[in-house]
């Protein structure tokens, strides 16, 4: 099975082309892989760089055709694209440890030959060896231990105080992975007493599970993505705090192309000789370089391409808000250079749209897009002090505030457009045809959505559900007035109201005074939601199947994708990390993070496009199977037949025989089973959080690889989105056999392909 | 799930079952987007089913004393009682609807089923299931209304409330 995460469909979407870009400058020998007791890894400066054509490849900051270390990992083109001059060696010695969490499916797209998702002694050797790192102290041993060389970036910008870059986080040079935790680098200035937290060099075990699961999450719901975790690794290492408390630490593993603003910078706002090399290798790599016609060829529009970067931090805004997410930590090294999140930790959604903080300095959920503005701003400028006289001439001022609001105002259209459960296929035509009415709703949305109580909008110890209206439960209820036939707009009003839950603090005065905008809010907003849908209506050919396919697959993924991302609201997410990092402590049980980060990361996707992208996928007999995904050992898909039916289907690879009984070898403890058994068994399930369940009888037959399988298939509507859970059990012959534990619960999250959607991922495989 | 089946055995078991039930609704209770008391009424269910098939072979081994065997045949009783009249449409729906297709849309997916007539008996009795993609109502394949008689014909007499098992009901 292949796993594409994020699928070069939507890549290209959101403007990642897939096609040759301009040549690199710098690239690096290959090198070996580790060597007994021997350092190995290098970086050189100024060779040409290839170019990586694969869209998902460049996200993950990989070069596949250079195979490098043990676990023979594409080559780290971060290092290429910064440049030697741009790192600081980190001499580095392997170290023992336990596995605490793996991310398999990320694993196989970075090229880790893994089967099914399994720990077995045999792999949790090879992730050691491939990525269980620390740096070796000054003058010390490594004690006939495998040493590589690793390196710490150099960058400057907010938020690192007298650091001159990574000061306890370092690159290997395979995977474009980045090892936070590494201990202290070369780079770290910064002392105990200045900044106890960012000086001893480990990284706290709970930010691996904070930033594990943000990183499913936020691949899912942005468009440029997110970095992502690929292994935490426990050492047995604790920071000592100065009040006697003890934290465990981890080795944080991270992956994506991890290319900053930050990088650019020397210093707090200031450019050096290297920051249009890098401005520009980066801009090439991934793909945002705008070029002008130059006396000797094309040469880099500075202006342009940092408008084409204003343009995606602008998306990437634009989608917290819709997915009511803050940052918490904006800064010049807090985020990547494309839009992509980085650094997840203070990272929040919340029930409705107060303007929460999640630490006390940081940005605020309507505020943060100043942030945002400032450190771009940072960016150009140390760009342009880098240029010296020239930079009149090559890079005039642009007021990146102003451009970005503007950028901004577009983006929030477009994706308020997509929170009525419309394509963005049908929102594209829209905002290209009809564009007055897409903004008269985003402005009503983001006018009830503003609407504030005041008080303590803290959300990092507590939930803060302090807003006036809950404008996206109104989003995500109306659509469903459109499957009960027409009501009149009264009525409609007075759904929406009744959607909006107002909730209005302060005397009785104000009590009033703010029901009674509220009330014209909602009337707006109910003309404008009209409004767009009847103009879709209208344009429904080539998007939908029919009218009533256009209002039911409305009404499923408004419902599905403005669910609130109640799993992670900081304040109980952190407190559930807390305890799982404690209990795993005392256990050392490594299934305990798991079942945390990957049920959390289940239940809390929302995008509908991304997921009908996300996973393996391929052709059966009379259709396609897509969203190909392995949890716990069994296989997952959504089938989609050109006979028009869906199938939700579930696999468990069967070895054994009839005679001897089958085994369910990917499953724990691989049970043993009859035949009749085998037959007998049922899979009760839920998509709904439990609140109702089915079943489902297996049948046997044969997985994707045409090996014998028990396989399971629940029938599915067009347009469905959802999370699958539940639990296999057999009562036949002598007892009685479940899947239990909590492992069962990990989840499927699906969507389903309508008839026009099917066709595109036909196309798209067939292509 | 071999072996002859042995008291220990079956304690064993049951013990294991309802370790793993506890640790389901453990883990439930931490998670805010799950319905705690939905996950119950499932550990329930199943934790019924699993002591019923570890105690029932029991029954048939002389070496348990038989006093301890007439209960557990009144306890396997219970519980078959239990089942039969707590029979969820929900776990049979995709059975019954095997092969159905709207009439109105073509589609294959049906969201429930609907009864009319419970005081007809159970081959009498209206059922039709309701189509998930536009609500039309249809009878089932033959094959699906014979898993019906089968797993809910128990059921249909008069005084029967349909509702309790997840039908839609005109109350008629």
């Amino acid at each position: 099975m292949t796993l594409t995460g994020l699928g070069n469909k939507l890549l290209r979407r959101v403007g990642l082309t897939t096609s040759a870009e301009s040549v690199q400058p710098g690239t690096t020998p290959k090198t070996n892989g580790v060597e007994q007791g021997g350092a190995v890894g290098n970086v050189a400066g100024t060779v040409e760089l290839p170019t990586v054509e694969d869209a998902h490849l460049r996200a993950l900051g990989i070069d596949k055709t250079r195979k490098e270390g043990p676990a023979e990992l594409g080559h780290s083109r971060i290092l290429d694209v910064l440049g030697a001059d741009r790192f600081a060696p980190v001499k580095a010695v392997q170290v023992d440890g336990k596995v605490a969490w793996f991310n398999f499916a990320l694993a196989r797209e970075l090229g880790f030959a893994v089967e099914g998702d399994a720990m077995t002694p045999e792999l949790h050797q090879r992730i050691l060896q491939a990525l269980a790192y620390r740096a070796l102290a000054p003058g010390e041993d490594a004690g006939g231990k495998n040493v590589v060389e690793l390196y710490a970036d150099r960058y400057g910008g907010t938020g690192i105080g007298n650091n001159e870059g990574a000061g306890r986080a370092a690159f290997l040079p395979w995977g474009n992975l980045n090892i936070k935790g590494v201990g202290r680098t070369s780079l770290a200035k910064i002392t105990e007493a200045q900044d106890f937290h960012h000086a001893h060099g480990g990284a706290p075990m709970r930010e691996g599970l904070i930033e594990a699961a943000w990183g499913e999450v936020g691949s899912n719901l942005f468009s440029r993505g997110s970095s992502r975790i690929l292994a935490i690794i426990d050492t047995g290492d604790f920071t000592q705090w100065q009040n006697g408390s003890k934290e465990k630490r981890a080795l944080i593993v991270r992956a994506s192309h991890q290319l900053r603003p930050a990088h650019v910078l020397k210093g707090y706002d200031q450019g050096g000789d290297f920051s249009e090399r890098v401005f520009v290798s980066m801009a090439k790599e991934l793909g945002m370089l705008v070029e002008k016609p130059g006396k000797a060829g094309a040469e880099p529009d500075l202006p342009a391409t940092m408008k084409k970067l204003i343009g995606q931090h602008a998306r990437t805004q634009a989608e917290q808000q819709r997915w009511r997410i803050v940052h918490g930590a904006i800064s010049t090294g807090n985020m990547q250079i494309d839009g992509a999140q980085l650094d997840l930790a203070t990272m929040s959604t919340q029930p409705r749209t107060a303007d929460i903080k999640t630490i006390k300095q940081g940005g605020s959920f309507f505020g943060e897009i100043d942030e945002r503005a400032s450190e771009l701003a940072r960016l150009y400028g140390a760009l342009r002090s880098s240029l010296g006289k020239d930079a009149a001439k090559r890079a005039p001022p642009i007021d990146v505030g102003a451009e970005l609001a503007s950028a901004y105002k577009r983006e929030l259209t477009r994706q308020m457009v997509d929170a009525t459960g419309l394509k963005p296929s049908m929102g594209e035509v829209l905002l290209s045809e009809q564009p007055a009415a897409c903004e008269r709703l985003s402005k009503a949305v983001q006018s009830l959505a503003r609407m504030g109580n005041g008080g303590d909008l803290l959300a990092d110890k507590r939930v803060v559900d302090d807003a006036v209206v809950d404008v996206f439960n109104a989003l995500r209820g109306y659509p469903s007035l459109l499957l009960e036939g027409e009501a009149p707009r009264e009525a409609r009003v007075a759904k929406v109201l009744e959607l909006l839950r107002p909730n209005v603090l302060g005397s009785t005065q104000k009590k009033e005074q703010t029901l009674a905008k509220v009330q014209q809010l909602a009337v707006e907003l109910v003309d404008a939601l009209d409004a767009v849908y009847a103009a879709a209506a209208a344009k429904l050919d080539g998007h939908y199947d029919s009218k009533e396919a256009m209002q039911r697959s409305i009404a499923q993924r408004a419902a599905f994708e403005n669910e609130p991302i109640e799993a992670l609201y900081k304040a109980p997410a952190h407190e559930l990390f807390d305890r799982v990092v404690d209990e795993f402590g005392r256990t050392g049980d490594a299934k305990l993070l798991t079942e945390a980060i990957d049920k959390l990361a289940a239940s809390s996707v929302r995008s509908f496009e991304a997921l009908l992208e996300l996973g393996g996928k391929g052709a059966i007999e009379g259709g396609i199977e897509i969203e190909r995904r392995t949890i716990d050992g069994i296989d997952h898909a959504v089938r989609a037949f050109d006979d028009g039916k869906r199938r939700v289907h579930l696999s468990m690879p069967l070895t054994g025989d009839e005679a001897s009984g089958f085994v369910l070898a990917t499953l724990p403890g691989a049970p043993r089973l009859s035949k009749a058994d085998v037959e007998a068994m049922r899979y009760r399930f839920t998509v709904d959080g439990w609140q109702t369940t089915q079943e489902v009888q297996a049948r046997l037959g044969v997985d994707e690889h045409g090996r014998p399988a028990i396989t399971f298939d629940i029938p599915v509507i067009k347009g469905a989105a959802g999370r699958l859970e539940g639990v296999f059990h057999v009562e036949a012959g002598q007892g009685f056999w479940i899947k239990d534990g909590a492992s069962n619960f990990r989840g499927y999250t699906f969507a389903v392909p309508d008839k026009q959607e099917a066709a595109a991922l036909a196309k798209g495989l067939a292509g | 799930m071999s072996g002859k089946p042995t008291p220990a055995a079956a304690l064993d078991a049951i013990l294991d079952l309802t370790a793993g039930q506890l640790a389901l609704l453990a883990d439930a209770a931490k998670r805010p987007d799950v319905d705690l008391g939905g996950v119950a009424r499932t550990s329930f269910d199943l934790l019924l089913k699993g002591i019923k098939a570890n105690v029932a072979p029991l029954t048939k081994d002389p070496a348990v004393p038989a006093e301890t065997r007439a209960r557990i045949e009144r306890v396997v009783g219970a519980v078959e009682a239990w089942e039969r009249s707590t029979v969820a449409l929900g776990h049979h729906l995709i059975a019954v609807a095997e092969g159905w297709q709207c009439r109105s849309c073509g589609g294959d997916v049906a969201r429930t089923a609907a009864v009319s007539g419970v005081a007809l008996g159970k081959s009498l009795i209206k059922l039709e299931l309701v189509c998930a993609e536009c609500g039309a109502r249809s009878a089932p394949t033959p094959k699906g209304r014979k898993v019906f008689e089968e797993k809910f014909g128990h059921l249909v007499v008069a005084g029967w409330n349909p509702e309790a098992n997840g039908f839609q009901w005109d109350r008629r």
